[in-house]
């Protein structure tokens, strides 16, 4: 009798462990989803809709006038800052895959004085305050010509991500056995072919997560690149998104719409890769 | 001459050789771009520069420096970024480790509540600005129709030029985008931990909370060390979703002082004592960016 309670007893405890458990679970994602559904849905109503005393959790009547507004010759050109982002993020990205793997190699695998020291400043690099640099960022990209041009941004953003690509990429390269690398030499592979033909490969986690994380950061970037872009020619979505709210604040429908313009390529790519990235994110922050 | 290049390019025999071309291209870049222009700013910060007169340098010794500690508004943004630093980091830790405990469980579902809660931080910070700017609107915001309607306030709240609420909101906005990271970090230095500890715990007849303390904390020590310093160094760098939920207002209660730098050198166009306010905020970050080597180094060996 009193042990076929303290089953009862241990089974209930369970199961409200249970309940407890997807109860949080469903509170903890809706607070990280519903922003999302909030701005789609703003984004697919009519105006009259969004102003209304009381909102529509469900959508009445669905409409993409928004996304035909804002996507012609409006106030806020959103398809040419669209063009813009991504021509910047995917040229930052193939930059910084190159010249990442380049840099992570020769930290990984060759010896050579000051390595240590080199790496090391690399992390110190990563970390600096990016408002530190802008000033004299501006004063020289003016020099050169390289303000209100998507060359800038790219050299700029390139700058900022190639320290934490070489990081992922290096932890990445210190995993792969040597042994691997020793018999293609053996085969009469030199390092070069080596590290084209056996490490990148093997790599292709580590490089998929670094090149999701760079075109996060590129597409998402704005602080610098107001710094140096004042000409709506050369708005990327970020620097044309901050200028609508500034501006035209009433108009939250097509705001909205170019937010989810916005977002909808990074949260793809993410949600694509994800596995990389989660390790691309711990590399060096757990011990493996 | 030939015969000297081709020995140049022998890589086979030399690594410094094949190592000096490698990492030539990220070190180019990231002298010229961070190098270059740190020592720039640092000199910009002695002297006594004005956009106006750009040309025009003269050395003024420490004195920006010593402006900066004399100004009460340089003093103000000190204490905002101090607050919302400590009080975002906080929150995220707490939530985040709450959360990891969450999804290291066995439920319907996980895989896909694992990659959806990434979704934030893959956000840009121009839109989760405005994606809160729009919830919090003083007329229409969907959370101010919430609130009311469980009856927690009376009358709608323009939260974002209120006082009181203007930081809080701030930080909870900054807390949605950056708790999935911390997940993500402390989720990984969960599933290191091995199961028979908890075993040899249950035994014992320690389990639950008891166990989460004894155990699951002190073996994720590591990841909650790391998350919390890298959080800091962002929280400190924040200037995207101040710039986009507030201005830094109402009246400087925001401004943080990267929003306080920036001002200072794109909106006042004072660029030296700009230099000065970000080699302060420069010297924090440097500061926590040695303890975050020190411990990276300690726990690689």
């Amino acid at each position: 009798m009193k042990h076929s309670n303290m089953k009862t007893k241990f089974y209930t405890s369970k199961k409200t462990k249970r309940i407890m458990l997807y109860f949080f679970l469903t509170i903890t994602m809706a607070f990280f989803l519903f922003p999302f559904y909030w701005i789609v849905m703003t984004s697919i109503q009519p105006k009259d809709q969004l102003y209304a005393p009381t909102p529509n959790f469900i959508p009445k009547n669905i409409n993409f006038d928004n996304y035909i507004n804002i996507l012609g010759a409006g106030k806020v050109n959103i398809a040419i800052a669209l063009k813009n982002s991504l021509i910047v993020a995917v040229s930052v990205t193939v930059v910084c895959i190159v010249f990442g793997i380049f840099a992570a190699y020769a930290f990984a695998r060759l010896k050579f004085k000051g390595s240590n020291i080199l790496f090391i400043a690399l992390i110190f690099a990563q970390m600096l305050p990016p408002v530190a640099l802008l000033i004299p960022f501006y004063l020289i990209f003016k020099q050169l010509g390289l303000t209100n041009t998507l060359q800038g941004l790219v050299i700029m953003q390139t700058s900022w991500l190639l320290p934490i690509v070489t990081w992922i990429l290096y932890s990445y390269f210190k995993t792969i056995p040597r042994d691997l690398e020793d018999s293609a030499r053996i085969d009469g592979a030199s390092k070069v072919g080596a590290l084209l033909k056996i490490i990148v490969p093997v790599s292709l986690p580590g490089l998929v997560s670094s090149g999701v994380i760079c075109f996060v950061f590129s597409m998402g970037e704005f602080m610098g690149a107001m710094a140096i872009i004042n000409v709506t020619r050369f708005h990327t979505l970020p620097l044309a998104l901050a200028q609508f709210v500034t501006k035209y604040s009433i108009e939250y429908g097509k705001i909205t719409a170019s937010a989810v313009l916005t977002v909808i390529f990074p949260v793809a790519f993410v949600l694509l890769f994800q596995r990389y990235i989660v390790k691309g994110l711990t590399a060096g922050a757990v011990k493996e | 001459m030939k015969i000297g290049i081709k020995r140049f390019f022998d890589f086979e025999r030399s690594d410094a050789k094949l190592a000096a071309v490698l990492i030539t291209p990220t070190f180019l870049l990231v002298i010229g771009v961070v190098a270059y222009p740190l020592i720039y700013s640092f000199v910009m910060s002695f002297g006594d520069v004005e956009f106006a007169r750009i040309k025009d340098y003269n050395f003024v010794g420490i004195s920006q420096y010593v402006k900066t500690f004399t100004d009460p508004e340089f003093i103000n943004s000190v204490q905002v970024s101090a607050k919302f630093v400590f009080f975002t980091v906080l929150v995220k830790l707490v939530l985040g480790t709450l959360i990891a405990v969450m999804l290291k469980e066995k439920f319907i579902g996980r895989s896909i509540t694992r990659a959806f809660i990434i979704i934030p931080w893959a956000t840009p910070f121009v839109v989760v600005g405005l994606m809160w700017k729009w919830m919090l609107h003083s007329k229409v915001g969907v959370i101010n129709f919430l609130l009311e309607r469980l009856g927690i306030i009376h009358d709608y709240i323009p939260f974002l030029s209120t006082k009181t609420f203007a930081m809080p909101f701030v930080i909870t906005a900054d807390v949605w985008q950056g708790t999935p990271f911390f997940v993500i970090i402390i989720l990984a230095g969960l599933q290191t931990i091995p199961e028979e500890l908890y075993e040899a715990a249950h035994m014992d007849g320690a389990s639950g909370i008891k166990a989460f303390f004894s155990i699951t904390l002190p073996m994720i020590r590591y990841p909650l060390f790391i998350s919390s310093i890298l959080g800091t160094i962002l929280a400190i760098n924040s200037f995207d979703l101040f710039f986009v939920l507030t201005k830094g207002g109402p009246g400087n209660i925001t401004t943080n002082a990267t929003l306080f730098a920036w001002n200072n050198a794109f909106k006042f166009y004072h660029l030296s004592y700009a230099s000065a306010i970000s080699y302060v905020i420069l010297m924090f970050s440097m500061l926590l960016t040695i303890g975050y080597v020190v411990i990276m180094r300690k726990n690689e060996a």
